[in-house]
């Protein structure tokens, strides 16, 4: 008997960029209350490299999306013009203050009610307890006709405290939980010799290789022994809502991968373990001599999120 | 056919001749006829409608003579005769008589150039002289056949009228003379024969043929384990339908079953094919969940282990199947979909008997016999290996990425003890176990794909029937059993779990009698509860339901929550239906009513809020069911047939989460009508056609809204419609050959809530076309068109040869029209178009299967090949996207499959 489905080759990669497209989106402070004013920026790239000028339409999106919309967003999120819509600047930077709504259109404090009817549902939280105020970003790209723009949604974590639960779990929350704070690479380096590579504009050289070389590299963050606000994996005050008490557990880092030419094993990596400090990723080069850029982007589960650029030289 | 009366000679029999001239009786009127024009034309003849028949002359009778009159017959327009002349005479008497009867005749008109018109014809009258009858006349004689097996039932006993008996022969005949004209009541029994009685009418001068085909007693059915049948009827309206059966000799044999008969259902018409690891059963367009699966009238959660490889309940204890798509009786209720019953046989009594069989899936054994003069038992089990199959043979991983591969077992006990004389109490216990489970690794383990699915379901029934000897039943059927499923995915979202452990208890008792000549009542009380302990985690839409718009492989929501609940659901429903036949039984009218109050109580109404406690709640609705079916048999090989009927179920206990669902929500209704025409071209071809169309109204569907009310995750705005029809042409098993084939052309549709623009505007309710609240849109699961062709042929020395081909619609799918990047969670979201406005490609498969039987007396060893898709085409079975969902492929689903497999009977 020989038994196998088939499953298509779509010949594309997460980790292969190779047009115009949005990698990550920090927000800086990664957690922050409605009205506290927060910088965004993108991670905008293309084929050939970091689009600094990318002209994107950035805007807070205050439109809910239905209960069993599988998406983080209303797609309707993603119109230029709305009722619904806090334009910000355009740009790969911008900032804006979070809607003072934020919590109870996103969070767990009771929605607007429709007129003549009770308040509805709140919002639930993620696996971590939190809760997010979506962010739109629009960028035209010229390039392709059938999808004349680059969508990307960006989410900013809200402080919205902890509701639902018992009055000492409430208590306990408020007064040990810490706001997030975005992680960051310690050190990206190659496995075997060891050199750390230097993230840069690209104008030198992080890394020389031979086409089709197969070369580990590793990501590496700080540790995060106490929960002090940390670039590592921090440890942060949850309430598990099915045990009914508070639960302390450990972020999870995970890291994503991206080259303009060659080829990742994984298109992204995370440690077995939340006490591990680093992870390794596989990337071959390129047959083909010439310049290529790397993008390794550190994100943990709480929507922070950072990333380096590293140019490599393949001969 | 004819027949003297004894008494006397006979008397004429008078016959139409084979000639028959024509002639206008005027001509055209008086036109002069140019040159191009025709002679008129005969366009219809004429047709003797009424018949008189000539006194034999007493002269010519006592002289022991016979003769032919040659008569020329006027008729006019209208079909009188105008005039007759004797043109070939014979003698006076006999011409006289012949002149004086053919003046009597009256005439369908005949017709010329398409109009009524007169015309002469040539009638030859003869007078038959019949010999006398020596001794007595047979005018009533038949055949006794297993209902099951179809074979002649020897030594099954025929009464007339409580007194005349006679007992069948070896080939199953059976004779009486001289019965009396007159309505009789003929009852069948016998060692082997449950009583049965039933009402002949016997016309003078003409003799009675025929065929009973009876239920024979347990151990008559199972006399010979190589023949063991099972029925499969689809669709019917009653018991008294039986021309579409299927049986288990022939179901065995189809190519795909792998020997499972119950699997056959599959291949029969109005139902969708299965997606390849779902193994739902979708019959006329209805969700899984609202067919009801009933073995021994105990409902069971599941037919089939999952991906549809294998039957939960050996096929081997079944004794037959009915497929009932809708339009059922009152016996049975809680399902607005349709309706499959299986009902078991009883352990074989002479000796111990059994099998062992493997195949590529999995390996089983019943063993069978009598304990003692009055007990018998049986005892089966089952245990698949597919799994460890796969993985060892399979070059790649995706048959179990993509589909998962089953793990299962089951079992089942069966005792009979015989109290007396068509009086028997049994227990029976079955349970089935099935694991689901398959992973996608990328590298990243917080990014692994995985699901796993377990589910467990156990009955245990005692069951009493007892055949009262004036042929009335009575039949209770306690039950309990026990429900634990478990569910746990993760497909680049949160975790997402439900567990369900439930305890269901059941009683069925019910009582038939034929009340009067035409009348049969049925009577009974069906009970059914269960109380369910749930605990569930994760995001609401996770996993999808019917409704959501998603596509195959879609990172889920992370949004989290979590719920424990109770649940009590039941209902006691008493019933009754009265089967009225008329016209000498060629039209049955059949009435019937069900009563069921429905219970519906749980322990939360309310989100968990910190240290609140829990509100339960409770509430009734009661549902009022009439049903209605009718059978009209204007000539014995047709059959025209409708029905109608009104249907409730309860909400499922996973809806009525507080969290995830609606603890207020209501029974769901619908209303079942069909209609259909059944042919018997010859006596083992059968043509069928059937038309149907459903309404369900109060389905529990997604909250459209964003922030809806709290509890209130799921409503009951859901509605469904269902329409279309079936053909089924099959040859039933005839000189090695047996073989159908069906087309169904059916409808499915649903619409979550009421449409946008009924509704007040809202910011809430914005009109997205396509998108949940539009109007009705396909169903999930339709398939349009669904052909299938199945044949078998024996061509002797043990060999079977058998071909299925099937062609089915896909089914419907939301197009893609583009995603964004979540940069929060790396991953692409796409957004839709309008819903299930697309379908996944046909599917086309051409399976075969040989199977070769050797016979070592008391073994016997049957070996099967049975190869699926023996063309290899790539069969489309979802589709699927890029990354970024720039790019649409699809699925394809199993390649040739060659399955062996081996069984011993002994």
């Amino acid at each position: 008997m020989a038994a196998s489905g088939c499953q298509p080759d779509f010949g594309v990669r997460a980790s292969e960029v190779q047009s115009l497209r949005v990698l990550a989106v920090r927000a800086d402070p990664p957690e922050a209350a409605p009205g506290a004013t927060v910088s965004y920026r993108a991670l905008a790239v293309d084929g050939k490299g970091p689009r600094d000028d990318a002209p994107i339409d950035w805007a807070y999106c205050k439109k809910q999306k239905a209960l069993a919309e599988l998406d983080d967003a209303d797609p309707l999120c993603f119109v230029l013009t709305a009722d619904y819509l806090v334009p910000l600047s355009k740009g790969t930077s911008t900032s804006g203050k979070i809607p003072s709504d934020a919590c109870s259109l996103f969070g767990p404090n009771v929605p607007p009610a429709q007129p003549g009817m009770p308040p509805g549902r709140p919002v639930d939280p993620d696996a971590t307890g939190g809760f997010y105020q979506p962010l739109r970003l629009i960028l035209p790209d010229p390039s392709d006709a059938q999808f004349p723009d680059v969508l990307a949604l960006g989410e900013s974590r809200v402080g919205c405290g902890l509701s639902g639960a018992t009055a000492e779990a409430i208590k306990d929350f408020t007064a040990n939980y810490r706001v997030n704070a975005n992680p960051a690479l310690a050190q990206v380096s190659v496995v075997g010799s060891g050199a750390a590579l230097t993230p840069g504009d690209g104008k030198g050289a992080a890394l020389t290789v031979d086409h089709g070389a197969k070369t580990t590299l590793r990501a590496a963050w700080a540790d995060c022994p106490t929960q002090a606000a940390c670039g590592g994996a921090e440890t942060y005050v949850h309430y598990d809502p099915s045990a009914g008490m508070i639960e302390h557990p450990r972020e999870v880092l995970t890291v994503a991968w991206f080259a303009t030419a060659g080829a990742f094993d994984a298109e992204s990596t995370s440690a077995p373990s939340v006490t591990d400090l680093h992870v390794d990723n596989a990337w071959t080069a390129p047959a083909a001599a010439g310049p290529v850029t790397l993008w390794v982007v550190l994100r943990d589960d709480r929507g922070g999120v950072s990333w380096e650029r590293y140019a490599v030289t393949v001969r | 056919m004819r027949f003297g009366d004894s008494t006397r000679l006979a008397r004429t029999a008078a016959l139409l001749a084979g000639a028959l001239l024509l002639a206008p009786a005027r001509p055209a009127a008086g036109q002069g006829k140019p040159p191009a024009a025709r002679q008129p034309r005969l366009t219809k003849a004429p047709r003797l409608v009424k018949f008189v028949e000539a006194p034999y002359p007493e002269e010519e009778k006592a002289a022991r003579r016979a003769a032919s009159v040659t008569l020329e017959i006027a008729v006019s327009e209208t079909g009188a005769v105008l005039d007759a002349q004797i043109v070939g005479p014979a003698s006076t008497a006999f011409d006289a008589a012949a002149l004086a009867a053919v003046r009597q005749f009256l005439f369908e008109p005949a017709e010329i150039d398409d109009k009524p018109a007169p015309v002469k014809l040539t009638y030859r009258y003869d007078f038959v002289l019949e010999e006398e009858p020596k001794g007595p006349v047979v005018n009533f004689e038949g055949v006794v056949r297993n209902r099951f097996t179809k074979k002649p039932m020897a030594g099954a006993v025929v009464t007339v009228d409580g007194q005349r008996k006679a007992t069948t022969d070896d080939e199953g005949r059976f004779s009486f003379t001289d019965v009396p004209a007159g309505k009789h009541t003929v009852e069948l029994s016998g060692p082997g024969v449950i009583p049965v009685t039933t009402e002949e009418t016997i016309v003078p001068k003409e003799k009675l043929e025929a065929t009973y085909k009876v239920e024979p007693r347990e151990e008559q059915k199972v006399e010979d384990a190589a023949d063991l049948e099972v029925v499969v009827v689809a669709p019917r309206i009653q018991k008294e339908v039986v021309s579409t059966e299927i049986v288990a000799a022939e179901g065995r044999k189809v190519p795909g079953t792998q020997g499972d008969t119950l699997k056959v259902v599959q291949n029969l018409p109005g139902v969708a094919r299965a997606a390849v690891g779902s193994g739902q059963l979708v019959v006329w367009g209805a969700a899984p969940q609202d067919t009801r699966v009933y073995v021994d009238g105990v409902r069971i959660p599941l037919l089939y282990h999952g991906g549809g490889v294998r039957a939960t309940v050996n096929s081997d204890l079944v004794r037959g199947l009915d497929l009932i798509p809708g339009g059922y009786g009152p016996e049975y209720g809680r399902g607005i979909g349709g309706l499959v019953t299986i009902d078991t046989r009883a352990p074989r009594s002479d000796t111990v008997h059994g099998y062992v069989s493997a195949d590529f899936a999995d390996a089983s054994a019943l063993v069978e016999g009598p304990l003692g003069s009055k007990t018998r038992f049986m005892v089966s089990a089952r245990k698949s290996y597919l799994d460890k199959v796969i993985s060892a043979v399979s070059p790649s991983k995706d048959v179990s990425v993509l589909f998962p591969i089953p793990s299962y077992y089951d079992g089942q006990l069966r005792v009979v003890r015989e109290l007396r004389e068509n009086e028997t109490v049994e227990a029976f216990a079955l349970g089935s176990s099935d694991r689901l489970t398959r992973s996608v690794s990328g590298g990243d383990p917080n990014r692994l794909k995985s699901e796993s699915t377990g589910f467990d379901f156990g009955r245990v029934m005692v069951k009493y029937r007892y055949q009262m000897p004036e042929g009335a039943s009575v039949w209770v059927t306690p039950s309990v059993g026990r429900d634990v499923s478990s569910f746990k995915s993760n497909f680049g979202g949160a975790d997402a779990t439900l567990a369900v452990a439930s305890n269901v208890f059941g009683l069925r008792a019910g009582w038939r009698s034929r009340v009067d000549a035409h009348v049969v009542v049925t009577a009974g009380l069906d009970v059914e509860a269960s109380v369910s302990d749930l605990s569930r985690q994760g995001a609401v839409a996770t996993p999808p339901r019917e409704g959501d718009v998603h596509v195959f492989g879609q990172v889920g929501p992370d949004k989290v929550g979590s719920d424990a609940w109770r649940t009590t659901l039941g209902s006691v429903a008493p019933y009754g239906q009265i089967d009225i036949s008329l016209f000498d039984d060629r039209l049955h009218v059949v009435p019937g009513l069900r009563v069921e109050p429905y219970l519906i109580a749980g322990s939360r109404l309310t989100p968990r809020q910190g240290d609140a406690p829990s509100i339960g709640f409770t509430h009734e609705e009661t549902a009022v069911e009439p049903r209605l079916s009718v059978r009209f048999s204007p000539i014995k090989s047709l059959a025209i047939k409708g029905a109608w009927g009104i249907y409730h179920q309860s909400p499922q206990a996973e809806d009525l989460s507080a969290q995830f669902g609606n603890p207020n929500l209501e029974i769901a209704s619908a209303n079942h009508v069909l209609g259909g025409v059944t042919y018997s071209i010859f006596d083992a071809l059968v043509i069928e056609a059937v038309g149907f169309f459903s309404r369900s109204r109060n389905l529990a569907s997604r909250s459209d809204s964003a922030t809806p009310l709290l509890a209130q995750a799921l409503v009951n705005e859901g509605e469904g419609r269902a329409y279309g029809g079936q053909l089924i042409l099959r040859q039933a098993l005839a000189r090695g050959f047996f073989g159908w084939a069906s087309y169904s052309l059916i409808r499915s549709e649903r619409q979550d809530h009421v449409p946008v623009d009924a509704k007040a505007a809202t910011p809430d309710h914005v009109a997205v076309p396509g998108r949940p609240g539009s109007g009705f849109r396909a169903f999930d699961s339709d398939q349009s068109h669904v052909f299938t062709l199945v044949a078998s042929y024996e061509p002797g020395l043990g060999f079977e040869l058998g071909a299925r081909f099937r062609y089915t619609s896909g089914f419907p799918r939301t197009p893609v029209l583009g995603a964004f990047y979540d940069a929060r969670r790396d991953v692409y979201e796409p957004y839709f178009g309008a819903q299930n406005s697309v379908r996944i490609p046909s599917f086309a498969s051409l399976d075969l299967r040989v199977a070769k039987r050797f016979d070592f007396g008391r073994i016997k060893l049957e070996l099967y090949l049975d190869v699926q898709n023996v063309t290899n085409k790539k069969n489309a079975e979802d589709l699927v996207y890029s990354y970024d969902y720039k790019k649409q492929g699809t699925i394809s689903g199993l390649p040739i499959l060659p399955v062996f497999g081996a069984r011993l009977d002994y």
